[in-house]
């Protein structure tokens, strides 16, 4: 029984084998009947497809091109973004906003006792600015001119100056720009700041106008010094 | 004695019926695979007849045939020789004699059946 299994197996394969050799032989060869006529309406109708196919492609082409000129539009302009608010953070560019002014000027206590004014202390404008930058200021000018992250204020000569120019006009006038206006007022106004500059008979005074302030942008060059860029080796 | 006739018309109706599409240049080895596989049908067929049949053997010349017909031609094809004319001059020649073989058992066989009946009679 089991020879004969194996037997009609193997059978069964030769018939199959056999089978599909003989579909293979016997593939019925279809005659082109066709007249002249009817093949040029033919080749007519493959020549339109292919015009289809070529426009199909030119399309599509067309697509992938602009698609890539607007990678790249957007790379730059992703570069421009960023370079505009690098250079607003950076204090390059004017400011606009809601804000306080906080004039300083010499008390008429002083003046009224005769004593003579003195220049205000660098070190009392330093804390200052700091504690409005901690008061939640955004930027700050100073006598018209911005605060950033490199500005110096010092003692040249005797003379209180900001980054070189001079601040001995009173009254003298800082702009902030804030979120919150009335918050960096009131912070101002509870600090001990007032009474520091009162012992050097100044009298600061904290104003919260309706309107916007705008601060100018940094006049001068930024210098930087031991900062160099990083060449990046063609990595996108 | 009828289930391989049955296996064979199953195999065969199942080729036509799955309509295998095998490419033209495949066309020559199943060819010759095919002429292997009967030649290994036939000869199977006598051993049986002539009592010497043994399953090994035949099965596994079946597939073993079948795979040196079809490599013979592959290699005649890449050799640029036609060495698939010597597998089918092989084959042809063992299918011939093998069914001869046969008709002459089949023969015998039915003369000596007539004369027990007569010896009978």
């Amino acid at each position: 029984m089991k020879k004969k299994l194996s037997f009609s197996l193997l059978t069964l394969i030769a018939g199959f084998m056999l089978a599909i050799q003989f579909n293979l032989v016997n593939q019925p060869v279809v005659s082109d009947t066709r007249d002249m006529w009817e093949l040029k309406n033919d080749l007519l109708k493959e020549q339109q497809t292919q015009v289809e196919l070529i426009d199909g492609i030119s399309k599509l082409e067309g697509k992938i091109a602009s698609y890539e000129t607007k990678k790249n539009e957007s790379k730059e302009e992703v570069l421009r973004d960023t370079l505009k608010e690098l250079k607003a953070e950076a204090g390059l560019t004017e400011i606009k906003g809601k804000g306080v002014i906080v004039s300083i000027q010499p008390s008429k206590e002083g003046a009224l006792l005769g004593e003579r004014v003195e220049y205000i202390s660098p070190v009392l404008l330093i804390r200052l600015v700091n504690e409005m930058y901690r008061f939640g200021a955004d930027d700050i000018s100073i006598a018209g001119q911005r605060d950033i992250s490199s500005s110096v204020i010092r003692d040249i000569n005797g003379q209180p100056k900001m980054d070189g120019i001079p601040l001995n006009d009173y009254p003298l006038e800082l702009q902030a720009i804030t979120e919150d206006p009335k918050k960096l007022k009131q912070r101002i106004e509870g600090s001990e700041l007032m009474d520091d500059f009162y012992i050097d008979n100044f009298e600061v005074q904290i104003k919260e106008p309706i309107g916007e302030l705008t601060l100018p942008s940094y006049q001068n060059d930024v210098n930087v010094e031991r900062m160099t860029p990083i060449m990046d080796e063609g990595e996108s | 004695m009828w289930l391989p006739v049955f296996g064979l018309l199953i195999g065969i109706i199942l080729g036509f019926l799955v309509d295998l599409d095998i490419p033209h240049e495949y066309s020559n080895y199943l060819s010759i695979a095919v002429l292997a596989a009967f030649d290994t049908l036939f000869g199977g067929i006598r051993a049986h007849l002539q009592d010497l049949y043994d399953e090994v053997v035949f099965v596994t010349g079946f597939f073993f045939n079948i795979v040196l017909a079809a490599g013979l031609a592959f290699l005649g094809v890449h050799l640029g020789v036609d060495l698939y004319l010597a597998a089918i001059f092989v084959f042809g020649v063992r299918l011939f004699q093998n069914i001869a073989m046969i008709r002459r058992i089949l023969i015998d066989k039915w003369s000596n059946s007539r004369k027990k009946q007569k010896k009978n009679l």
